[in-house]
């Protein structure tokens, strides 16, 4: 009876389609067949097809991006806090962002801007588990992150693995866009090379040129003759069977051609390739959509160096927003042409804000006061600013966005109930989301 | 934002109303229809309804801070005086409204009349609602001080044999302080300590599963519990019996025979060489220790492999690990490097030599001194409040979790606040200065009265062991060297169980307890007479570590064969086979480096390091292998942090990855070696199979991989490979198959 309240959880109004199917196995509570039967296809009557379709991408700028010098500017600030940098008019008639931010201003149409955020730390390591899970760290518990969170609910579609980290741009110190007590099995799967790399291959995905599908596919065949142990233990260990069937998934992965295509930049257009940037950014977003499109459920594009103590503004000028603009409108515009807006929720963040007042270094340090978000696609409503700072951008001037708030937004999205509950490996249940608020002005 | 309930499991009994609200409907039978004309009082009354109900859970009106919605409750309704106060007293009137019972905001969100977060918690036709509404209509009595108070609970039956695929519904009898007895079975909480054996229903009725072995149903009702066990003999016959070689067979025997599980024979030589030195020593044996010991004809030559492994350096190495792991030995800084490499060679020398275990902990507890005096300081370093001092130093070395009882009484347990403050007051004396050393502190006893604060009441708490009288100690006294006196004392009923508990999981995969750090008499073990045996057969030895490890792996027990019988395969809990475990992180590295004849370097160790000696957790950062295959970072006092749990990673990495690509290739490695030599390939082949299995190879075995090696190759292109060539390939080919095999990935 325990079972039945762990995993999803509903009133009784929807139990959800996985609690009628444990249900039905218990043959609880005097429910007939028929009655079963009869819910379970009420139940998936009632989950939405749309979910099935949606995907996220994630660009993670680690470090913190400086929110006055990106997409919450202060125009009108006194020049310690407005910086060096001045504004551009966007396709939102009134709304301006930095002026290094050209293609992202065209673009604006095609995502919202939140200027209400607040991050409650000013701490790396733990900004990345907080940030990318939606819950507060604490020394004694690592939260799923929401990529964890889709692996464990949606699973695999079309072979691919669920979640994909690119790039290393993540602190996994504290849990940082891992799995935490979800387990191993939901962690990242992450590709640490540079696609923007000539001889761009993925350690454990891609054949090395040595071993062809051939010899690969020989070796497995040997060893199917020779892994005949555990079928006389298979019944009483049940990893052993968890550990074939992931076998089998990742020998699709290594040979098939789909994940290898699904990782062949060189399918691309060249001049595509060109206005993404030909950069690790750039490129990663591009991967990030190539990936969505073969049936990975979330990609966080990890992209650091925001941590700009010193040196801000040259630092964004010359390397940072070169790179970040193109990259991340270019993927709007393509993810539209294809008609992935729709299904694809992109969402852009980083550590936290950065100081409004510059540092004598020209550079500005870590502020949880205030944060600036970048969402859209996958149904949320678009070309709106949502919330705005205070005058000098040190705190929210409307109610704060907090990023719980941003989980329950994409889980929602998802079609995950906020009410879903797991259970820790000692014992402990925790729900999805920590209270956050389902963010009504993003709905469309 | 609410800090979530650090205890296990306490949220749980929010939801088992929740798919069914309709379970108090159905049994409403029985119970409380004689007792209509009797006066009802909140505490005994009111408080079990709501308890039941889940209302007052940690995940929703005693949810830390206001509760859901603002309506605040104590946790399992552990001070009624203050929830009668946000009942009856708050809410404007509107949560109880006598004039109009059915009105009252308490029936309306229950029953979810009115939208209700939890959704419909009492069904309007329960007695547990009629139950409030009379409570309400009567004008919302607290009750009188004379009201008689719960004394105990009691289940019936305590505890019986039952046939698997069966039901037992149990009752559940409150008694008073007036000799008042009272039915509770309806309002009172059930949960099975091992769900894959039983599952408990609402209303008390216990369905056996189809595991044989012993299962125990905790009861609760009102913040007293009770515990149900049943038996379930497999009942198959038992007739060939292994000999007895120690307490442990006979003890495991004599309870297969009870639960009639036929037991698996014997293993043979070559699978016990492979296991124990896994468990022993974390490593496989190589070749010529293999040939051997198969060799080999002596009747004694188990025990003597069992004593040169617990001489070896590779048996601290691998213990060493397990431990520093649970002790937070982590690098978080660069500049830790320095305490963590001490602490964990003073845990690797103390195992080296055998030191007792009560002396180890004394050594610990009692650290005072910089690290480069006295290493095990580094402790102190890590855990640094008393709170988190007493919750470890209780989870690592009595298998007690104190955690919940520093907010409110332990539901599942007889540990107070006072307790978890008391035993914290033996740390309020820990006093620690900066050194010259970046990181570092100087730890020592800070001279005064130890007591620590009682978060709730802000009094000062005496020290006191767990379930001993407070101890007044001196000023001048160092409050933790009578804890430690305490630990290693006889009469200690937790520190020897808990350390047997702990080591019988590393070898046989599951605790007598489970989780191994959770022992309490709500949760017991499923063979007691064995967990008191080796706990006393510890403790006569003088805590000797090596002891236990070899009574344990001399048993017959120990040395049972993986595979089950017709009968047996079912067995979960009762050892009638070794349960096959996959190789740990660390070992698994080590293994493929010994097989392919590679090595793996790690920073700021001698080269040949091998990974079941790394010091800390911050290799897992340089080395995939170790992330991706579950090695713990140090976090947590909780072994589960080790994560032995399969992945699609795990699988392509260890088919595809770059770093084991590079092992199969390496020059001069075991592929390339084989390769080169001129023995005829069946006697390679034999070589191979005893490095990674520890056997010879089957005739079907040797034959496909014969054929395998001598078949002509091609390149990409077509072309026929030079031979040479071909053969590495052949044999590189040959061990990614071999590795990647189950039978090389776990220990059985």
């Amino acid at each position: 009876m325990y079972e039945l309240i762990r995993g999803r959880t509903r009133n009784c109004d929807g139990i959800s389609r996985r609690e009628v199917l444990r249900i039905g196995g218990l043959g609880l509570a005097g429910l007939s067949l028929p009655a079963v039967l009869r819910m379970e296809s009420e139940a998936s009557a009632a989950e939405p097809k749309k979910h099935e379709k949606r995907s996220v991408i994630v660009m993670w700028m680690q470090g913190g991006a400086s929110h006055i010098d990106t997409l919450d500017p202060k125009p009108n600030a006194p020049a310690e806090i407005r910086g060096e940098f001045g504004v551009i008019p966007t396709v939102l008639p009134g709304v301006q962002i930095c002026e290094h931010m050209p293609n992202l201003a065209r673009n604006l149409d095609k995502f919202s801007i939140i200027r209400s955020g607040y991050c409650y730390n000013a701490g790396h390591g733990i900004a990345d588990a907080y940030m990318l899970s939606g819950w507060r760290w604490t020394p004694t518990t690592v939260y799923p992150s929401y990529g964890s969170v889709v692996a464990k609910e949606l699973g695999y579609r079309r072979g691919m693995p669920p979640y994909i980290q690119l790039g290393s741009a993540v602190d996994q110190k504290s849990g940082g866009g891992l799995a935490g007590y979800l387990g191993n099995e939901h962690n990242p799967f992450i590709v640490a090379e540079d696609p923007n790399a000539p001889q761009f291959n993925i350690d454990g995905i891609a054949l090395p040129g040595d071993i062809t599908v051939n010899r690969f596919s020989r070796r497995k065949r040997m060893l199917d003759r020779f892994d005949h142990w555990q079928a006389r233990v298979e019944a009483q260990v049940s990893d052993v069977g968890a550990m074939d069937r992931f076998y089998e998934k990742a020998f699709g992965i290594v040979t098939s051609p789909q994940a290898k295509q699904a990782f062949d930049l060189s399918k691309e257009d060249p001049k595509l390739r060109d206005r993404y940037g030909r950069n690790i950014f750039g490129q990663s977003c591009l991967l990030a959509r190539r990936l969505v499109e073969a049936g990975v459920r979330f990609v966080n594009v990890s992209y650091g160096g925001w941590d700009t103590h010193a040196q801000n503004f040259t630092s964004l000028k010359d390397h940072l927003l070169p790179k970040l603009d193109p990259g991340y409108a270019t993927l709007l515009v393509d993810l539209q042409e294809r008609g992935l807006l729709d299904s694809t929720i992109v969402l852009w963040m980083g550590d936290f804000g950065r100081t409004p007042k510059i540092n004598s270094a020209a550079g500005r340090d870590h502020w949880a006061g205030s944060t600036v978000f970048g969402i859209g696609g996958g149904g949320i409503k678009t070309g709106q600013v949502i919330g705005k700072s205070d005058q000098y951008a040190e705190q929210p001037a409307s109610p704060m966005i907090q990023v719980e708030d941003i989980a329950a937004t994409l889980y929602h999205q998802l079609g995950i109930p906020l009410d879903t509950l797991y259970t820790a490996p000692d014992g402990r249940p925790f729900k999805v989301n920590a209270n956050g608020r389902v963010l009504d002005e993003l709905l469309v | 934002m609410p800090t979530p309930c650090r205890c296990a499991r306490l949220r749980n009994a929010a939801h088992t109303a929740l798919a069914f609200g309709m379970a108090l409907f159905l049994c409403a039978a029985h119970g409380f229809a004689d007792e209509s004309a009797r006066p009802l009082g909140f505490v005994n009354d009111v408080v079990p309804i709501l308890t039941k109900a889940s209302c007052n859970s940690g995940g929703c009106h005693a949810k830390a801070g206001n509760g859901q919605n603002g309506f605040r409750l104590s946790l399992l309704g552990f001070e009624p005086q203050e929830d009668y106060e946000h009942i009856v007293r708050e809410g404007h009137g509107r949560r109880v409204f006598p004039a109009a019972p059915e009105q009252s905001l308490l029936l309306l969100k229950a029953s979810n009349t009115v939208p209700h977060g939890g959704g419909k918690r009492l069904d309007p036709s329960s007695e547990g609602y009629k139950q409030l509404t009379r409570w309400i209509s009567d004008g919302m009595p607290y009750g009188q001080e004379t009201d008689p108070t719960l004394a105990s609970i009691e289940v019936q039956p305590k505890r019986n044999v039952m046939s698997r695929r069966s039901e037992q519904q149990l009752k559940v009898l409150a008694h008073y302080s007036d000799g008042g007895t009272r039915d509770v079975t309806r309002m009172a909480l059930y949960e099975p300590n091992d769900k894959a054996m039983a599952e408990a229903g609402e209303d008390g009725l216990v369905k056996i599963l189809d595991v044989p072995g012993n299962v125990a149903v905790m009861v609760r009702y009102q913040g007293m519990v009770s515990v149900y066990i049943a038996s379930i003999p497999l009942g198959a016959p038992v007739v060939e019996m292994p000999a007895e070689k120690n307490f442990i067979d006979a003890l495991v025997f004599a309870n297969l025979k009870q639960v009639g599980v036929p037991p698996s024979p014997v293993c043979d030589d070559a699978t016990f060489l492979r296991r124990v030195s896994l468990d022993i020593a974390g490593r496989l044996p190589t070749v010529e220790e293999t040939k051997a010991f198969l060799a080999n004809t002596e009747s004694d030559k188990r025990d003597k492999l069992i004593e040169s492994l617990l001489t070896s350096p590779d048996y601290a190495d691998y213990f060493a690990g397990k431990w520093t792991a649970i002790l937070r030995n982590k690098r978080d800084d660069t500049s830790d490097i320095t305490s963590n490499f001490a602490f964990h060679s003073w845990v690797r020398d103390g195992l080296l030599a055998n030191k007792p275990y009560d002396q180890m902990v004394r050594e610990l507890l009692a650290a005072t001194g910089t690290i480069g005096d006295n290493p095990a300081v580094a402790w102190y370093k890590r855990v640094l409040e008393p709170q988190q001092q007493l919750e470890d130093v209780a989870q690592l070395f009595l298998g007690v979790r104190m955690q919940c009882a520093q907010c409110h009484h332990h539901p599942f347990e007889r540990w107070s606040q006072k307790d978890y403050y008391s035993l914290g007051a033996f740390f309020s004396r820990v006093g620690r200065k900066p050194t010259a050393t970046r990181g570092e502190d100087v730890i020592f006893h800070k001279r005064g009265m130890a007591q620590l604060e009682n978060k709730k009441t802000k009094l000062p708490v005496k020290p006191a062991v767990l379930g001993g009288e407070t101890l007044t100690i001196a000023p001048d006294e160092d409050p933790r060297l009578k804890l430690a006196d305490w630990m290693g004392d006889k009469s200690n009923p937790f520190f020897a169980k808990s350390l047997v508990n702990r080591y019988w999981k590393h070898f046989f995969k599951r605790g007598l307890v489970e989780p191994e750090d959770d022992i309490r008499e709500t949760n017991p073990a499923t063979n007691p007479e064995l967990l008191d045996a080796l706990a006393n057969h510890f403790t006569a030895s003088g805590y000797d570590l090596k002891a236990v490890i070899r009574v344990i792996v001399q048993s017959n027990t120990y040395q049972l064969s993986a595979i089950p019988n017709a009968y047996n395969a079912v067995d979960r809990q009762n050892f009638s086979h070794y349960y096959p475990k996959r190789l740990q992180a660390e070992v698994m590295l080590d293994a493929l480096d010994q097989l392919t004849g590679a090595r793996t370097d790690f920073a700021d160790l001698p080269p040949g390091t091998r990974a079941i000696a790394l010091p800390d957790n911050s290799y897992n950062r340089s080395s995939p292998f170790l992330k991706v295959f579950g090695r713990p970072e140090g976090a947590s006092v909780c072994e589960c942090e080790r994560v032995q749990s399969p992945s699609l990673a795990q699988s392509l990495h260890l088919m595809n990855a770059g770093d084991v690509r590079a092992k199969l290739s390496t020059a001069g490695g075991r592929a390339d070696q084989l390769a080169k030599s001129t023995q005829p390939e069946a006697e390679k082949v034999r070589e191979l199979y005893l490095a990674a299995y520890c056997r010879e190879p089957s005739a079907e075995e040797l034959k496909v991989a014969e054929a395998y090696i001598t078949r002509p190759r091609v390149d990409p292109q077509g072309k026929p490979l030079d031979p040479a060539r071909a053969k590495r390939d052949a044999y590189e080919d040959l061990l990614w198959a071999l590795i990647n095999t189950k039978e090389y990935l776990y220990n059985h």
